[in-house]
């Protein structure tokens, strides 16, 4: 490892440990700026964020490592953290220096797996990160001392203002691997000293053999990574040292951990001069005694969540009309400057006003990440969570389950990936199956169009509360309450089995961490706009020319009704009528099967928004009301925009939602299920909504 | 649970530990995924933790950082006090 620094043949490359809150993010894209990429690992969807950065002119390679509290992973996240640094990780090649950042304010729990990342013999530096919280909260730490106790380079920074950047960058160029060793039981020793003979005749490097073989012979999953990574022989002679412990009266069980706690306590008792004034109740407790508070706390939690859903209805109106009035001017101009024909109809009406359609909802869908990132910085999330857990815990579901099901209000394809936080099996698989009807972002383009043209301006409760906010809100309870109720279900048939429990670190509250806010919307922002570009680009060119296809025998452009989409909808309008839907209502639920957004898009290419370029463009709200059916009695009452929008609040209809659940339980079986139910929720949601209205007298 | 019956000193559920106690963990009797993570996190055999409050979740203090634990799990550890 140590030459290929020398060498400087290639890129150094370094990989960022750290545990969840040690603020390693931020010391992430501090380091890199924006030459960052977010990809997959192979085989597993964990997120693997890589990136360069400029140390003395040198350019470096910086692969951020999931955030985990040791090195005997509990998590599929903490897995890819663990595989990366033992080697076991397919397509990733260990590192070239391991950059470990720690809470210095906390220093003493970090230590943990710290010493763990230090004992395997990789050039590491450690970063003591927010040393001015530990400053101010009066502690005084010595970090030649620690580094000294454990024989790599110790760097006070401070990653949101960037002090101490320069020296940590210097020091992650002369890093050097540490002969520190955390003294265990002789017993342990010695049989970790056998089983690490014995890897290293598998091919393990030596400097990681001790550690490996430790994690085997301490962990409950030990046996099972053994047999995975090392074969069953392996596996045998890890049984073998286990029993020889038992023998010996030793508890193989955890034996690492008090060992190590015992050690790194008097390492922090010397390194940290003056420790922060003893634990009593502090500013941060009294909040979080309101916060989570039994009554108060669902208050305050669906307070906020009133106020999210609100500014996004109303903050982002200006930013789309600007894009409205933006796509209709582009629009116009194709459609008068390129000659007549059909590559002019494609550009204006399939491309410009398809994917135009989807683009106008990126101000909806940032704000909803800017609150998301919002609450993950302010560190309300991990009070939310134990909120919700009670709630979440009468469904039989894990309170850290509140993570994705709330990540799914934007999107459940990270939504279903944060799923991988949950350790347990059934729980984690009854979480992926109810994400996707938690109201996504991309429901959010057909509710705004829909609420906006059939639900009245007006205010009700003196004011207070916008009717067009509320039917927005009830909407997203609405998938919240299916997502819940359908978790219950699950939970005591299939997946029945005991409720796992909540155990969280509360961060301290903090100011959010601008840099990190911003860099997580410019991410989500690019994902979103590749996702307009791609899919939703070859979607609106299909479909149109489903919709302009067969041409008359001049070439023409064919009446819709005579289109293939127009005949493929007349084939299921039976079936859809008493939902309240024509056959180009069953158009757009049937294209929506790849990506929702659709709906929007091809309602836009159905109802010819894009055609209309006399005196701009027409609003597509207000074509939905002029529409009626061959009788001439409306298409569009109240009672079909509310059966649409049930409808889509119930439908799984996103391609991309079935590939990332068919990746994440490993097979067809649970994402043909997680299908079938929601067509069929929403098929009978939809149908008692509208004839429900209908009796009302909304039809 | 009636933790006096097995231990030989005065330990009690940590939900019925008082609020700012000092106390040193007794036993782990979560299911073996639970006390794998409290392990980690510093609840230990012989750990020294500080419960800040009691309610749902309990808040602990372990080596400066503060951590939840839900109720129906802290009910499971027991805890005697340390002076």
């Amino acid at each position: 490892m140590a030459q290929a620094i020398d060498a400087g043949e290639r890129v150094l490359r370094i990989a960022v440990a750290g545990s969840p809150n040690a603020g390693k993010t931020t010391l992430f894209n501090r380091l890199t700026g924006l030459r960052h990429k977010v990809g997959n690992y192979p085989g597993v969807t964990v997120e693997r964020k890589e990136g360069a950065a400029v140390i003395d002119g040198e350019m470096v390679d910086l692969l951020d490592l999931p955030g985990s509290y040791s090195l005997s992973a509990q998590s599929p996240d903490e897995e890819v953290a663990r595989d990366v640094l033992f080697g076991w990780q397919p397509g990733c090649e260990p590192p070239d220096v391991v950059l470990i950042v720690i809470d210095a304010a906390h220093l003493e729990r970090n230590l943990f797996l710290t010493s763990q990342i230090v004992e395997l013999g990789y050039p590491t530096v450690l970063a003591l990160n927010m040393v001015d919280v530990a400053r101010a909260a009066g502690m005084v730490i010595d970090a030649d001392e620690l580094s000294r106790r454990l024989g790599v380079a110790a760097i006070p920074v401070v990653a949101t203002t960037g002090e101490g950047l320069a020296e940590l960058g210097e020091a992650l160029l002369r890093a050097r691997p540490s002969a520190m060793r955390v003294p265990l039981k002789p017993a342990v020793e010695a049989e970790a000293q056998r089983l690490g003979a014995l890897l290293e005749r598998e091919g393990v490097a030596p400097a990681l053999a001790s550690p490996v073989a430790l994690r085997l012979l301490s962990s409950a999953e030990g046996l099972a990574d053994a047999t995975r990574q090392y074969g069953p022989a392996l596996a045998a002679e890890v049984t073998e040292s286990r029993r020889a412990l038992e023998a010996r009266g030793v508890v193989w069980l955890g034996c690492e951990a008090s060992s190590r706690y015992s050690w790194l306590r008097e390492v922090a008792a010397a390194t940290v001069v003056q420790a922060a004034r003893p634990e009593g109740l502090n500013r941060h407790d009294r909040i979080d005694r309101v916060l989570t508070h039994r009554f108060w706390g669902p208050v305050v939690f669906f307070a906020i969540m009133a106020v999210v859903f609100q500014s996004i209805y109303t903050w982002a109106g200006p930013a789309m009309d600007a894009i409205d009035s933006g796509m209709g001017a582009v629009g116009a101009w194709t459609k008068t400057h390129l000659p007549a024909g059909p590559l002019n109809d494609l550009l204006s009406d399939g491309v410009i006003a398809g994917v135009g359609g989807v683009i106008i909802f990126l101000p909806q869908i940032l704000i909803l990440f800017f609150f998301l990132a919002m609450l993950e910085e302010t560190g309300y999330m991990a009070r939310a969570a134990f909120v919700m857990d009670r709630v979440m815990s009468r469904v039989g579901l894990h309170g850290r389950a509140f993570v994705p099901l709330l990540s799914g209000f934007a999107c459940s394809v990270p939504g279903i990936m944060a799923a991988r936080t949950i350790s347990n099996g059934r729980d984690r698989l009854a979480t992926i199956l109810v994400t996707p009807l938690m109201t996504c972002s991309a429901r959010l383009p057909v509710y705004a169009l829909l609420i906006g043209a059939f639900v009245p301006k007006g205010r009700i409760l003196g004011g207070l509360v916008s009717q067009q906010g509320l039917a927005l809100f009830g909407l997203y309870f609405l998938g919240t309450v299916m997502a819940l109720s359908v978790a219950a279900v699950l939970k005591r048939t299939v997946l029945r089995g005991p409720t796992p429990s909540l155990v969280l670190e509360l961060p301290p509250y903090r100011q959010p961490n601008w840099r990190n806010v911003g860099r997580e919307l410019w991410d989500r922002a690019g994902l979103f706009v590749k996702f307009a570009g791609t899919i939703i680009l070859s979607m609106s060119i299909v479909l149109w020319f489903l919709a302009s296809f067969p041409r008359h025998g001049d070439g023409t452009a064919s009446d819709i009704q005579q289109s293939y989409l127009g005949r493929a909808g007349r084939v299921v309008e039976p079936v859809l009528r008493p939902l309240g839907y024509d056959w180009r209502v069953g158009v757009a639920c049937l294209s929506a099967a790849a990506a929702r957004e659709v709906v929007v898009s091809t309602l836009g290419v159905l109802f010819e928004v894009g055609k209309d370029d006399a005196d701009g463009q027409a609003k597509l709200g207000d074509r939905l009301k002029q529409a009626t059916w061959p009788d001439g009695r409306p298409l569009f009452t109240v009672a079909t925009a509310w059966s649409l929008m049930i409808f889509v609040a119930l439908a799984c209809q996103c391609m991309t939602t079935v590939g990332i659940v068919i990746q994440e339980t490993g097979g067809w079986r649970w994402a043909m299920w997680l299908v079938a139910y929601t067509t069929a929720l929403a098929y009978f949601g939809a149908l008692i909504t509208y004839q429900g209205l209908r009796l009302a007298g909304l039809g | 649970m009636d933790w006096t019956a097995v231990e030989p000193e005065v330990s009690v559920a940590l939900t019925d530990s008082p609020e700012g106690s000092l106390v040193r963990i007794a036993r782990v009797q979560t299911s073996a995924e639970d006390s794998g993570r409290l392990r980690e996190l510093g609840v230990y055999e012989g750990a020294e933790v500080t419960v800040l409050t009691q309610g749902d979740p309990v808040v602990l203090s372990i080596a400066g950082t503060r951590f939840a634990i839900c109720r129906r799990c802290a009910c499971l550890v027991a805890a005697a006090l340390a002076c």
